[in-house]
């Protein structure tokens, strides 16, 4: 068996395999025992020596450098990290992809981890890099107490420090008189002109089916049945259902996000965004520290950016909607005027690989 | 079968490959082009073949019209039924030896009596049981009598040679060609017959045409050719030639005496320069004094820097016709050095 | 003089083979005998039917058979494109004009997903013909379908097939069939029974790099296959590798039989090939006639070069830079919705994409000059491969191009990544130029081993008897003598790598983007215009430095040989 188990790690461990569970066991007790030095300092450090931590932190004594892994608008990120860089003189190398590359990673990487921080476009993702015990607990970061309560981890483990909302997304060349409702897709007048991002590249998109699965329940399927019967496409991540929108290939997008189409009519784009009113989804955009980090203390201090004033006011600049309740959205609707679908995020989150996959089977 | 050729021209990209030039190949005789490389004789065996197109002229097979530019007639080459021998032989890697040579009769359609046919042309080159081998498995001289047999087996009105046998030994090349002349006349085949070798023209043709930078400068019988070049640039091409007065009057290694034996003899002064001994006979360059470089033959060893006189009768002296002087001092230096012997 | 030194330098040879054995079997064996294990590996010993139940047991045996049904018809289209095209540009004087090659590489240097995005922005709905040409809706309608992705497939692979079909034609050389037309045969019975047996099995090998080259794609299967919901094998594998939920299992399944069916495929070419191989006899005098552009068949063969050359670059590059102008995506064509922006953004000195183009150049180079390296020694270690050693060193060194990237790639991240290794280069720069190494080295090994067979041993035997020592020979006489083939290596592998995608995606380092990853980064970012600049800076950066070592080349004296 131990034999077995050695032969287990050479081959498999690292990047495999959530079928097996007796290895997924193995592996976190690995990764926990390699990383439990500075798990252990980075929880104790708050009691013990907040003190000590207070002056280093003013004296600008961080260095080194921090991984990110970051899902979303590629010039918010980097607008982030050129402010945090110069604050505080870390480098932070960042890799930039969607939610779902972004898990992919960090499973591929399990065996190595590499990633500090990782800020994702999906709550429920966050909910289960927590679960799974991947997460470190930060309880102590600067304005935590302003973020909505609901989207953050009461005892630190992830922090929505931005958000976005989904909606109908159209090409205000083509649709004169835009959908109001989710079921108006439904109609021949829409037919084969409709995209939907991939729930398995798309976070937010994954967010919005598993909460209007909430709320509806299994009777919700009806509506993405309908749509795949009235033609809706599945088309990639977030930006490459909204493209043939902007283009005019397609006329609308279910379910797209809102900051992306924001900015695209900001540059001059023809589109706009309608959110129905029997509500929709807000999908928060959590940033958590990873138990594996080995730069516990910078990943810290990047997180206490991502809540500060400077911070909230970048997000609020690209169009999202800030995480804090104290800083308000910047041209664009504000989180109060959206009508939003009372969703159960615990269900979302234990039902998101399964809906995920069956959405997948119904639109392929 | 007579094929008549009528102002027959071409030129590559502006450099005329071949001067306008009429040909007449009898039924069953065997001609040869003759010349350096470069002199257009290929050019022209690939015109009749339909290979190339001419750039004007008429080209008739047995009376019928094959080529002809004003009235706008081209037979391709797969209708002529000629029969051709490539330089590299060009046997289909692919087929066995019955195949090479059954393709003829298959992609005319003669399926009557096909493999008493391809049997038959085998056994002419000697090729009995070996029908069934590949190209590669059979030697240069072999090879040869495939592409032969290949070019006859479909009893050709006309069969075409492109210097076949320079991609052979010597040895193997001088058997070669006594059996492939033997074969031709045989048969009773109509051949035209490229190469550069003056031996093998010699020795196999009924008629030679002599060919220079697109042009024929003159037609003949070997002995006729030899015996009597019109032009400077036949005499050096084939045989040797000691020149009496340079580009006018000639005079061939056999017929320059070591005595004298007429009073009309012209006698000359030379110095003995190299002596070889080839077996028969002794070849002994000299330098006659005033003139260029002569080649004769003797039976008995002589000295070099000896003194001698040689003599030559006048019925012996060739006299060039019409010759253009200027282009035959200018081609000489580039002769290629010749094989004799 | 001692015997070791005989007929070549065998002197290095010997050492080289052990060498080469070790660094293939770790490059490239161990990691593909890795999937095979993994797939079919499970919690409690071995499963050998364990891949074939995946595919059973998930509906993806579909996908399999859909993978393989692409593969094939891309194998039919592109030899429709490519042998007339060969038989144009090996036998009339369309032939002598250097540059219609350089440009028939272009669809080669060009990634496959750009190409798939130039035609899909040209016939999508509201596309650019739309645009020109309102009334062309049915055609887009009919475009987006398997028709259409076989077509915009065989558009970016039939350069590949053209060239070996070419160079074949030419080496038959022009009078094996002026004997058959001699002979009485007519043009079409020539055809078949001259030139086609002896094409056999160029094309035999060709159409196996077509067909694996095909079912082994990603960029095209991601953009023009997803819309029109045609799945296939590797971005089902790029699915289970990348997105949520992340599943090796399935991955190494999938794999695994990808590998396989390369595999079957390889073995019946090098079957048919062996079969069909002929040694063409004599080698004096194979001119080959090159026929005038005149007439019907002037006419027809510059059109076919024409139409040719406007579907596989016309059209795609007039849609990519288009898209890579346009100020406003919505706006569509119009004049005043064009813009250099793009370009200036994209060119600013030290700029994202500054440094993505510093890197892919970098990595490019590093790759292509350590495969020219080990290739030419791998290739020389097999030399006329006459020893049982030499033929395993042949076969591993070309397995990399018989099997999909993606699974080679998957391979080196199984072997890269495991814990036991004491040292790693996962994460690194090293193994995303190992990555490119062990993807390309079989072009330099080809180029160089058919450049060395035909060196004949008396060059180095007569270098011996004046009394040149092996290194001496080596530097002296083999080098120069080989050049030609590795230069043509390093070329194809600098532009490959230059525009590899999938490793890249798989394998880069945090913070770290190739050209390649921002053009797909971008489209992701929904900038398609940044990354279409980028898709034509990078290509023509590409074509600019092929046309300079074209140009050094045709000064070097080596060249004439």
């Amino acid at each position: 068996m131990k034999k077995m188990a050695f032969r287990k790690k050479g081959t498999l461990l690292l990047l495999a395999s959530v079928m097996s569970i007796s290895l997924f066991g193995c592996g976190n007790a690995t990764s926990n025992s390699q990383t439990i030095e500075p798990a252990n300092t980075g929880q104790a450090a708050p009691e013990e020596t907040a003190t000590q931590e207070a002056p280093q932190e003013t004296g600008n004594a961080l260095g080194g450098k921090l991984v990110l892994y970051s899902a979303g608008p590629q010039k918010l990120a980097d607008n982030l990290i050129s402010g945090f860089e110069a604050q505080t003189g870390v480098k932070v190398e960042m890799f930039q992809g969607t939610t779902g590359k972004i898990l992919a990673r960090l499973e591929a990487e399990k065996g190595n981890p590499v990633a500090d921080v990782v800020i994702l476009a999906s709550l429920p993702s966050a909910q289960s890099l927590k679960a799974e015990g991947l997460t470190m607990a930060y309880p102590d970061a600067v304005n935590s107490d302003k973020l909505n309560t609901e989207w953050s981890d009461a005892d630190g483990h992830y922090f929505s420090t931005s958000a976005s909302a989904l909606g109908i997304v159209y090409n205000t060349n083509l649709v004169s008189n835009p959908p109001q409702s989710w079921s108006d897709l439904e109609l021949p007048e829409w037919k084969d002109s409709v995209n939907i991002p991939d729930p398995t590249l798309s976070g937010s998109a994954l967010d919005f089916i598993t909460g209007y699965l909430s709320v509806k329940g299994e009777g919700g399927w009806s509506l993405f049945e309908n749509y795949k019967a009235n033609g809706v496409a599945m088309a990639g991540a977030n930006q490459e259902a909204l493209d043939p929108v902007i283009t005019g290939a397609k006329s609308i997008v279910a379910a797209g996000v809102d900051y992306m189409t924001y900015s695209a009519k900001v540059k001059g784009e023809p589109v706009d965004i309608v959110y129905p009113a029997e509500g929709t989804v807000v999908s928060p955009r959590p940033a958590a520290i990873l138990n594996s980090s080995q730069n516990v203390d910078n990943a810290k201090a990047f997180i206490d950016y991502l809540l500060s004033d400077e911070a909230q006011k970048l997000v609020a600049e690209a169009y999202l909607i800030p995480g804090r309740e104290d800083v308000e959205a910047e041209g664009r609707t504000n989180l109060k005027d959206i009508p939003l679908l009372p969703v159960d995020w615990a269900w979302m989150n234990d039902h998101g690989d399964e809906t995920a996959a069956r959405f997948s089977e119904v639109f392929k | 079968m007579e094929i008549e050729i009528k102002g027959i021209h071409k030129s590559f990209a502006g450099t005329p490959a071949l001067l306008p030039t009429d040909l007449k190949l009898r039924q069953g005789e065997f001609t040869t082009l003759l010349g350096p490389s470069g002199c257009g004789k290929t050019t022209l065996l690939r015109m009749i073949a339909g290979l190339e197109q001419p750039d004007g002229g008429e080209i008739y097979s047995a009376g019928k019209c094959i080529y002809s530019a004003s009235k706008r007639t081209d037979v391709p080459a797969h209708k002529r039924q000629f029969g051709m021998v490539f330089q590299d032989f060009a046997l289909w890697p692919h087929m066995t030896v019955f195949e090479n040579v059954a393709f003829g009769l298959k992609a005319a359609k003669q399926h009557s009596g096909l493999k008493e046919k391809v049997t038959e042309a085998l056994a002419m080159v000697r090729l009995q049981g070996m029908e069934d081998r590949y190209p590669h498995q059979l030697s240069g001289g072999q090879q040869q009598r495939v592409a032969f047999a290949r070019a006859v087996a479909i009893r050709p009105a006309l069969v075409l040679f492109d210097e076949p046998l320079s991609a052979l030994d010597a040895v193997l090349r001088e058997e070669m060609r006594v059996e492939m002349m033997s074969l031709v006349k045989d048969m009773g085949l109509t051949a035209l017959y490229v190469t550069h070798d003056q031996i093998e023209a010699m020795s196999m043709s009924d008629e030679i045409v002599v060919m220079r930078k697109g042009e024929v400068l003159q037609r003949g019988t070997p002995e006729s050719i030899y015996k009597a070049p019109s032009h400077p640039f036949v005499a050096s091409f084939i045989g040797k030639s000691n020149w009496l007065e340079p580009e006018r009057a000639m005079v061939r290694p056999e017929q320059v005496k070591w005595s004298r034996t007429s009073d009309d003899d012209r006698s000359y002064a030379a110095t003995v320069r190299h002596v070889s001994y080839v077996g028969e006979r002794y070849e002994i360059r000299l330098q006659v004094d005033g003139l260029d470089e002569w080649t004769v033959y003797s039976s008995k060893r002589a000295t070099v820097q000896e003194r001698v006189e040689l003599y030559v009768s006048p019925e012996s002296i060739c006299w060039m016709q019409g010759a253009d002087i200027s282009s035959a001092v200018q081609q000489q230096p580039n002769l290629e050095p010749l094989a004799l012997g | 003089m001692k015997p070791v030194f005989k007929d070549s330098p065998s002197f290095f040879r010997n050492i080289g083979i052990i060498l080469a054995l070790f660094l293939l079997v770790i490059g490239i064996v161990i990691p593909l005998l890795l999937i095979f294990w993994q797939s079919v590996s499970t919690g409690q010993g071995l499963d050998l039917l364990a891949p074939i139940r995946t595919i059973a047991g998930h509906d993806l045996s579909s996908v399999l058979f859909q993978t393989i049904w692409l593969g094939v018809c891309v194998v039919a289209g592109t030899t429709l494109l490519a042998l007339p095209l060969a038989w144009i540009m090996s036998k009339t004087r369309l032939g002598q004009h250097r540059w219609i090659d350089v440009v028939l590489m272009i669809p080669f240097m060009t990634p496959p997903y750009i190409g798939s995005m130039g035609w899909i922005l040209f016939m999508q709905k509201g596309g650019y013909l739309q645009q020109w040409l309102p009334g062309s809706a049915a055609l887009s309608d009919s475009f987006f379908s398997f028709g259409g992705m076989v077509l915009i497939m065989c558009l970016h692979l039939f350069p590949f097939l053209y060239l070996l079909l070419r160079d074949a034609i030419i080496r038959i050389g022009g009078n094996l069939e002026e004997a058959g037309a001699v002979h009485g045969a007519s043009s079409g019975y020539r055809f078949r029974r001259i030139m086609l047996p002896l094409l056999l099995s160029s094309y035999g090998m060709g159409a196996m790099l077509v067909f694996v080259k095909t079912i082994a794609e990603f960029g095209t299967p991601a953009t023009f296959g997803r819309r029109i919901g045609y799945y296939v094998m590797t971005s089902e594998i790029h699915k289970y590798i990348s997105s949520w939920p992340i599943d090796f299992g399935k991955a190494t399944s999938l794999a695994s039989i990808l590998l396989s069916v390369c595999l079957v495929m390889w073995y019946m070419q090098s079957t048919i090939s062996r079969r069909f191989t002929y040694r063409l006899v004599g080698g004096k005098g194979q001119r080959s006639k090159r026929y005038a552009l005149r007439g019907l068949t002037g006419a027809a063969s510059v059109v076919y070069l024409a139409l040719l050359l406007i579907f596989s670059i016309g059209i795609p590059y007039f849609s990519v830079i288009v898209a890579s102008l346009m100020k406003l995506r919505g706006a569509g064509l119009a004049w005043d919705n064009l813009t250099l922006d793009h370009y200036r953004d994209l060119l600013t000195w030290g700029s994202v994409s500054m440094k993505a183009l510093g890197n892919s150049l970098g990595l490019s180079l590093a790759a292509s000059t350590i495969a020219v390296v080990l290739g030419t020694g791998f290739a020389l270690a097999v030399g006329k491969s006459q020893k049982r050693t030499q033929r395993v060193i042949d076969l591993f060194s070309l397995l990399p191009n018989t099997v999909p990237g993606i699974v080679m790639v998957v391979g080196l991240i199984l072997f890269w990544n495991s814990p036991w290794l004491p040292a790693t280069l996962y994460n690194t720069y090293g193994m995303v130029v190992l990555t490119y190494v062990v993807l390309f080295l079989p072009y330099t090994v080809q180029y160089v081993k058919a450049n060395f067979t035909q060196i004949d041993g008396s060059l180095f035997q007569a270098g011996q008897v004046f009394g040149g020592g092996p290194l001496l020979i080596m530097r002296r006489i083999l080098l120069p003598l080989i050049v030609p083939g590795m230069l043509a290596g390093w070329i194809m592998t600098f532009t490959i790598s230059v525009r590899e995608l999938v490793g890249s995606l798989l394998i880069l380092p945090p913070s770290m983007q190739t050209s390649a990853t921002y053009i797909f980064a971008q489209f992701e970012q929904g900038q398609v215009s940044l990354g279409m600049a980028m898709a034509v800076v990078s290509v023509g950066m590409t074509v600019a430095l092929l046309l300079v070592v074209e140009a050094l080349k045709s000064n070097r004296k080596w060249n004439a040989s």
